[in-house]
């Protein structure tokens, strides 16, 4: 099976309903993207796939032929909410980090200036440190910015 | 060029036990490995990158970044050349206190390494030491420079400074001011490598289930389930299906993590034990039995009973262990707050002795959970007896289940103040008649039962006691321990009697504490911070010491018919000295939403032996959304940094119930309020 990750070409052999998550993990040794639940509840898998957020715990491999999948990996390390999150000193353990930028970096790209309502709606990953406030802040400051831009 | 330290020389140089923090230098990277058993250490190499290697553990409380802090100040270190790595000898991580227990140690060691380097550049340029100036890793005499890491081979060879003396506080750079995490930009990237992320040559994935909880040895009754699955037994080794028992466990090792949990899935495993008597609802209904058989007290007027269930620690990173045989010895990567745990589980996991080596990682969360080593005796047994290199994840539903949860408490409380006590108490004596607290538990042993407990508020007469029932349900330490019960029985009942005599929380607690009290002042400043009496919102009031931190909170809510929205905490927190003023800020965050999760969702139920929740739908974790603005200030004062790393969760629980009484009428007395509000 021919996956599309972060932008490459990548084979992988496994069965079809194989989650993509553990296919990033343990077949292509993409380990930033996390393993918290297994059942889509808690997020720290997140990936974007066509530059939507998808939980991957909960996604067989097989409907993924072909589409567009970045992890946190594809990411810079620098990109503007990357930043922010560093500059509001966001990570705690920082285990559900990856999943939580890789949703801010979807709201982001669908919403620039998105209010503290559509950031409450949209940033349901868990974090069970409790760096909510400090995620919240930076995505604000993102925003912030690219109104001035 | 290699220089070869003496270990022993460093740590009798030192003139600190050698379970304290060790210096240690190395003049390549290779070096570095021969000094890693040591407790702790500092290290730099040629090209002038620090490494410290701490005896304790970095769960997100921050203490990485802390010591590396301290260390850069007192060494006048280039903080961007520091990385920060735990001990594999790590010691135990809890009670809140690394840094109070610590940080004496890390300035020494910083400011040795700033005295031996000027020393070395001293003699490098035959200069007076005096001349030479040390920043940002580089030392200079007049327009001259040379990195640390240049010198490094002569200073190791220098002796040890016989008086040292640390830099003043206002010469300090870094500490006192906020500072971003030290990994903060491995942890946003993805880079930062936990046990989960540790890949090995031909490793297999283990999935577990464990057997139920059991009042017989649990191993028995995996055994009577496993004896029907392909005539398995503890001593055989891997099954054709991929198969491992394990003590009290069954392990499926499978190509990856997915593979190993889907077949272990489908064996749809069924212990046939009757376990009816494990029950979470009867062991509540004994303990209310023997509160109820206590005695009451005369002329009672508060006789309150209040029940806590058995909470989760639900660290996002489940229980993970990487093992694998190199080099004729067993290597164990491992999530930890106690390395000789871990290597007493590692240990007792093998049925042949070998050596071991343990590879402390940083940890996916933890808040108590990591004291208990179990996986890491699973994940050594499931290697030896498969003959694999493995790595062992449990399935969130295991790690809900077979957690070793706070231990479900119920209290009963009996104020007592009679007529002429409470008239003079108004006219302001300051004592009131007389408390009694009962207290039950599901631990037998739990001897942090009672912390915290002891009432802060004056009444003549007080006195706790307490009981337990033994259960097969496994309890450990949790965030703020005994404290968070007893903030929760003590302030609720605060507020109990406020409303019983007529008069304000606040006011009526101000009463019953000595005015010198650092609860007192804690109450009045967070009132003024908070509006106090005047916020558009309900609000409630709670304060306790925790770990000697004490913390004062306002919590304001409103409640639209049964709609709870928690609109603000107001945190008011005695740190002594403070050291990163954003770290610190974090914890009480993190803490406050901490408090808040466990004041809101019920603990787990248990019923014929088996957890009955499973994930995070039905044990949930505060989100961002419910996540209330919350407003933290410090009060500084005395010589050295408090713990802060648990103290403000206890008092999240009182101030809520008591604001939610304000708001409705209603008093909770129960911890969990799924039943009667949606939030």
């Amino acid at each position: 099976m021919q996956l599309k990750i972060n932008g490459q070409s990548m084979d992988v052999s496994v069965d079809q309903d194989t989650p993509l998550l553990w296919v990033l993990r343990d077949h292509l040794k993409l380990t930033g993207t996390k393993f918290g639940c297994g059942k889509g509840l808690c997020g720290a898998c997140t990936v974007l796939v066509n530059d939507k957020p998808l939980r991957s715990c909960s996604v067989p491999v097989s409907v993924l032929k072909g589409m567009n999948i970045t992890t946190i990996e594809g990411l810079s390390g620098s990109t503007a909410i990357q930043q922010a999150f560093v500059k509001h000193d966001v990570p705690q353990c920082g285990f559900c980090q990856s999943g939580q930028i890789m949703a801010a970096t979807a709201l982001l790209a669908t919403n620039a200036n998105p209010s503290e309502n559509d950031i409450k709606n949209t940033m349901t990953n868990l974090c069970r440190c409790g760096t909510y406030p400090r995620i919240k802040a930076a995505i604000q400051d993102v925003a912030k910015k690219e109104l001035i831009l | 060029m290699i220089f070869n330290i003496s270990r022993r020389g460093f740590i009798a140089g030192l003139g600190i036990a050698s379970s304290s923090l060790t210096l240690g230098f190395s003049a390549h990277a290779k070096q570095i490995k021969t000094l890693i058993d040591l407790n702790g250490y500092v290290s730099i190499d040629v090209d002038n990158n620090v490494l410290l290697t701490l005896p304790k553990a970095e769960m997100g409380q921050g203490v990485n970044t802390t010591f590396a802090m301290f260390l850069a100040d007192e060494g006048d270190l280039d903080w961007s050349k520091i990385s920060v790595q735990s001990s594999n000898d790590l010691s135990l991580t809890g009670g809140s206190g690394s840094i109070s227990g610590n940080w004496r140690s890390i300035r020494r060691a910083g400011a040795i390494l700033r005295v031996q380097l000027i020393q070395a550049a001293a003699e490098f340029w035959q200069v007076s030491a005096d001349e030479i100036t040390a920043k940002n890793s580089i030392l200079s005499y007049q327009d001259k420079s040379i990195t640390y890491g240049q010198l490094v081979s002569k200073a190791t060879l220098l002796k040890l400074p016989k008086r040292l003396k640390p830099k003043k506080w206002d010469e300090l750079n870094l500490v006192g001011k906020p500072t971003i995490t030290i990994d903060a930009q491995q942890k946003i990237s993805g880079e930062l490598k936990y046990t989960g992320d540790i890949q090995l040559d031909g490793m297999l994935y283990a999935a577990i289930y464990h057997a139920p909880f059991s009042l017989e040895e649990r191993i028995k009754t995996t055994y009577k389930q496993l004896d029907q699955i392909e005539g398995l037994s503890y001593n055989n080794q891997i099954s054709q299906k991929g198969l491992v028992i394990i003590n009290g466990a069954i392990a499926l090792l499978a190509e990856d993590y997915w593979q190993a949990q889907k077949r272990l899935d489908a064996l749809e495993l069924h212990f046939t034990d009757d376990l009816t008597v494990i029950d979470t609802h009867k062991y509540a209904k004994q303990l209310n039995t023997i509160l109820k058989d206590q005695s009451t007290l005369e002329n009672v007027s508060i006789d309150q009973y209040f029940e806590i269930g058995n909470l989760t620690h639900s660290s996002m990173e489940t229980s993970t262990c990487t093992v694998g045989f190199i080099d004729e010895k067993w290597h164990v990567w491992a999530p930890t707050q106690n390395a000789n745990d871990a290597m007493r589980f590692a240990q007792a996991g093998l049925i042949v002795d070998k050596p071991i080596q343990l590879h402390t990682m940083p940890l996916g969360g933890a808040f108590g959970r990591r004291l208990v080593n179990d996986h890491v005796g699973q994940a050594i047994s499931i290697a030896e007896k498969s003959l694999k290199p493995i790595q062992l994840i449990w399935s969130r539903e295991q790690e809900i289940k077979h957690d070793h949860y706070r231990a479900m408490i119920h209290a009963r409380i009996q104020v007592s103040v009679d007529e002429t006590a409470l008239s003079a108490f108004k006219n302001g004596t300051t004592k009131l008649n007389k408390a009694i607290t009962w207290l039950g538990s599901v631990a037998s042993q739990d001897s942090q039962l009672i912390m915290g407990l002891n009432p802060i508020y004056r009444f003549e007469d007080q006195s706790i006691r307490s009981g337990s029932i033994n259960t097969p349900i496994l309890n450990g330490y949790w965030r703020s321990v005994g404290d968070f019960p007893s903030a929760f029985f003590n302030e609720s009942t605060m507020d109990i009697l406020a409303d019983k005599i007529g008069m304000d929380p606040l006011e009526m607690r101000l009463a019953l504490l000595l005015p010198s009290s650092k609860e007192a002042k804690l109450l009045t400043l967070v009132a003024q911070k908070a509006n106090w009496g005047k916020s558009k919102y309900a609000q409630g009031i709670a304060v306790k010491k925790t770990f000697g931190t004490e913390v004062a909170m306002v919590v304001d809510v409103s409640v639209d018919n049964n709609k709870l929205t928690i609109h603000k905490v107001v945190a008011v927190v005695n740190i002594g000295l403070i050291m990163n003023p954003s770290g610190a800020k974090a914890q009480v965050e993190g803490s406050i939403v901490f408090g808040l999760t466990a004041a809101l969702y019920k603990g787990v139920d248990v019923e014929n032996g088996v957890t009955t929740n499973s994930n995070f739908h039905d044990q949930k974790l505060l989100t961002l959304k419910q996540c209330p603005e919350i407003e933290v200030y410090f009060v500084e004062g005395g010589r050295s940094p408090k713990g802060l790393g648990e103290a403000p969760v206890p008092p999240v629980a009182p101030a809520l119930m008591n604001a939610i009484f304000a708001a409705t009428g209603k008093r909770i007395t129960s911890l969990g309020l799924e039943d009667e509000f949606i939030f």
